[in-house]
């Protein structure tokens, strides 16, 4: 059985380069400059995008446009990495677009956790 | 002149023997005692002793003769009375000595001693009838001329018969005597004179007098002159009327005076009727007022007539203003009692029905008893003025109303730049915890992410490894929480406001806390009222302050407790508005205002006294380094405020801390 493919579009290297170390499961797949992110998704044809909010140039909410737009992508389902989450967005489950929001910093477990339930839902 | 004993008599004769033979008749009859004097040298001698009752002189002297020798004697003693001796052949030269005063005269051989000594006799009586007579012309003269009065005599025509210097000055003559034969037609216009004349008949028919006439006589130039004339009649030795005296005194001047003052107090008047609108005069007897006259004024300010208030004396009290009819009485009654006189200011009811205002100034005329007898009543309308006042005081209060309003605005502006003050804190202090998230989050994701992947491996199952990865672990925990709270506190202001069940939303609070709980050994009574009435809140961001609220009861039972949730709902009464509550925003409570309450009560530790009033400041925390951010509460009051709601904490007395929070009911 092949590996799921997932692609993080972050501009922190260093996060990036830990997801893949953690993530080994998964088919990891990662871009760091967020202008390159539509290019890199039609290419790579991820089953998952994780999605960081806050980004120089192009951030994670023009990403998501870019992807909608694209009608290869617009099916993929995304999961935003966000550092700025409070107690609130936690209690009221905010979403972004309709799409969860994963707090950083956070766990491989909880990464994991929540990379499997997308996929499950998106596979359904 | 000696009263008793012999008379002196003086016979001035240069013929020794004509002398003796006259000073033997005289001795013999023991009356008289006689000096003689051969020279009028001689006999001015004798006189100068002023002991001579009489003189016989012989005119022919060795040093004097003729009429010169009558006048040197008479001046020398014109009280002694003079008989003149002389010869047969010059009887004409004695005329001439009676004419100029002497006594009387003799011709010498011609008389016998009787008749020299009735002739002594007589010329001393009559010389001091003369002499009496003398006196009282002076007197006479003394009276007519020396009285500042013009004086009179007229005849039973009428006719000047005499009269003083006075009157000839006022009648313009030289003379007294040019006016003898004239009358009264002759000086003065004829009405006057016709009037004068008229008069004196009267006295003079009717023997009445007429006493302190006041007349006014009118010369022929026109001159006037006022007079107080009293005249009598006078009579004759047989009582019968022959004409009558008469004295006037000029009092022009005191009628002049009198007319000045007439026309200073008609003056005054005519001013004081134009500056005071009017006056009235009440008059009284026995307290009791029994006579207004009111002055002409009285029908522009009252619209009545004088005639009106004559005609209806109970009219004036009447139309006093029935409210200001005390006022009225009260200083009517102290004027009468002999007090001071005040100024009252009243209303009175015009004949159209308008009100009009006046001020009456009363000034009392008291008996020598201090009783009052009369007073005038000066009266001012005053309506124009108390309408102004009126209306001052009417803008007055418009003005302090504005200036309440002003001051409210003011107050309301305040409070809104206090809140864009804190907006624009928030603002900032919001983009520093986005900033400060996104810069410490992402090194503590890194962090995080590679803990777990040194997890993984192999060497991190060092006993000595594994206890410091597990601290690196808390550490980052513990950071990112600290930025969380950050972010809470300044999270959005904007509130999504929807109807609520206060109760459910409690309820799922609890909900959220419900593994704490549990882990802290912590017991809820939940005390919810029933039926209470809905609420206009964000519900997520109310959950979010009964979160806190519950995770601090938590905090503060470490060793487990009792947490008690009680809702409810009440009326604010005055006195229930809470200290500084929801002060600086618009929608601030009030008494009257239906409210929803929840007590969050713990057993716990308590909070000190003296930090109580601190624990809502943002970075106030009483938890032991680590376990608090400082911002839970700040961050709960905030939306609590927000919602214009208040929120209290207070110690309870058995134990532990109650928060009370009030929130409104219904629509915003």
């Amino acid at each position: 059985m092949n590996k799921k493919r997932i692609l993080v579009i972050d501009d922190e290297p260093g996060f990036t380069n830990l997801m893949v170390k953690a993530l080994t499961e998964y088919e990891v797949c990662v871009e760091n400059d967020s202008t390159q992110a539509l290019a890199t998704a039609l290419r790579f044809k991820p089953d998952l995008v994780l999605l960081d909010m806050v980004m120089p140039v192009v951030d994670g909410g023009e990403v998501t446009a870019q992807f909608l737009a694209n009608p290869a992508l617009a099916k993929v389902p995304i999961v935003f990495l966000t550092a700025i989450f409070t107690k609130e967005d936690a209690a009221s489950g905010r979403r972004i677009k309709g799409y969860p929001l994963l707090a950083k910093p956070t766990t491989a477990t909880a990464l994991r956790a929540v990379i499997e339930e997308k996929l499950a839902a998106g596979g359904s | 002149m000696k009263p008793t004993g012999p008379l002196l008599v003086l016979v001035v004769e240069d013929s020794p023997l004509y002398a003796e033979m006259v000073g033997k008749i005289l001795s013999r009859t023991r009356q008289f005692e006689v000096k003689t004097a051969g020279s009028l040298r001689a006999g001015l001698e004798c006189l100068k002793g002023g002991e001579v009752d009489i003189v016989l002189l012989d005119l022919s002297l060795p040093d004097s003769a003729g009429l010169e020798t009558f006048r040197h004697i008479q001046n020398a003693a014109p009280q002694v009375p003079i008989i003149v001796l002389t010869g047969l052949d010059d009887e004409s030269l004695a005329t001439s000595t009676v004419t100029e005063g002497a006594q009387d005269y003799l011709v010498k051989g011609d008389f016998e001693a009787p008749t020299l000594i009735r002739a002594i006799r007589y010329a001393i009586e009559r010389h001091r009838i003369r002499r009496a007579l003398d006196e009282e012309r002076k007197f006479t003269r003394t009276l007519l001329e020396g009285i500042p009065d013009r004086m009179y005599f007229k005849d039973r025509q009428s006719r000047f018969v005499r009269i003083n210097r006075l009157l000839a000055d006022v009648l313009d003559l030289d003379d007294s005597t040019e006016a003898l034969g004239k009358t009264d037609f002759d000086f003065f216009q004829t009405d006057h004179a016709q009037e004068a004349f008229d008069e004196e008949e009267q006295v003079m028919r009717t023997g009445e007098p007429l006493v302190d006439k006041v007349e006014r006589e009118v010369l022929l130039n026109g001159q006037s002159t006022w007079l107080l004339t009293t005249k009598m009649p006078v009579r004759d030795a047989a009582g019968q009327i022959v004409g009558i005296f008469g004295v006037s005194r000029d009092i022009t001047e005191l009628k002049r005076a009198e007319e000045a003052l007439r026309l200073s107090e008609k003056r005054f008047r005519g001013l004081l009727e134009r500056v005071m609108d009017y006056n009235y005069t009440v008059h009284l007897r026995d307290g009791q007022a029994v006579a207004t006259v009111h002055g002409e004024g009285c029908l522009a300010v009252t619209g009545y007539t004088r005639q009106e208030y004559e005609a209806d004396q109970g009219l004036w009290a009447r139309m006093i203003h029935p409210d200001d009819l005390p006022k009225v009485v009260e200083n009517f009654e102290r004027l009468l009692a002999g007090g001071t006189a005040l100024p009252v200011e009243h209303r009175v009811v015009h004949k159209d029905g308008s009100i009009r205002w006046i001020r009456n100034t009363p000034a009392p005329h008291f008996d020598e008893q201090r009783r009052l007898t009369s007073y005038e009543a000066v009266v001012a309308d005053i309506t124009e003025r108390k309408e102004a006042e009126q209306q001052l005081t009417a803008a007055n209060v418009r003005l302090r109303e504005l200036v309440a309003e002003l001051t409210r605005s003011h107050r309301g502006l305040q409070n809104a730049q206090l809140e864009l003050i804190d907006a624009a804190k928030m603002q900032s202090v919001g983009q520093l915890a986005a900033g400060v998230a996104h810069e410490v989050k992402n090194p503590l994701a890194i962090l995080l992410l590679g803990l777990d992947c040194i997890s993984d491996h192999p060497a991190s199952k060092d006993p000595g490894l594994v206890g410091i990865l597990g601290e690196m672990q808390v550490a980052v925990d513990r950071a990112s929480t600290v930025i969380t709270g950050l972010l809470d506190f300044s999270a959005s202001k904007n509130l999504e406001l929807n109807d609520c069940d206060l109760n459910e939303i409690v309820g799922r609070s609890l909900e959220y806390v419900r593994h704490l709980l549990v882990q802290g050994k912590v017991n809820v009574v939940r005390d919810l009222g029933e039926n209470l009435p809905r609420g206009l809140m964000d519900a997520r961001k109310i959950e979010q302050v009964f979160v806190n609220l519950f995770t601090n009861a938590c905090h503060a039972m470490p060793g487990g407790g009792l947490l008690t949730v009680r809702t409810g709902a009440r009326t604010l009464g005055p006195n229930d508005i809470p200290r500084e509550a929801g002060d600086r925003s618009g929608l601030r409570l009030g008494a009257g205002d239906e409210v929803l309450t929840v007590e969050v009560q713990d057993t716990g530790t308590g909070i000190p006294e003296d930090k109580i009033s601190r624990i809502f400041d943002p970075f106030f925390t009483t938890k032991p380094t680590g376990q608090g951010t400082g911002l839970g509460l700040a961050v709960t009051r905030s939306i609590i405020e927000l919602h214009g709601g208040t929120i209290e904490a207070s110690n309870r007395p058995e134990g532990g801390v109650t928060v009370t929070v009030i929130l409104r009911c219904g629509s915003l």
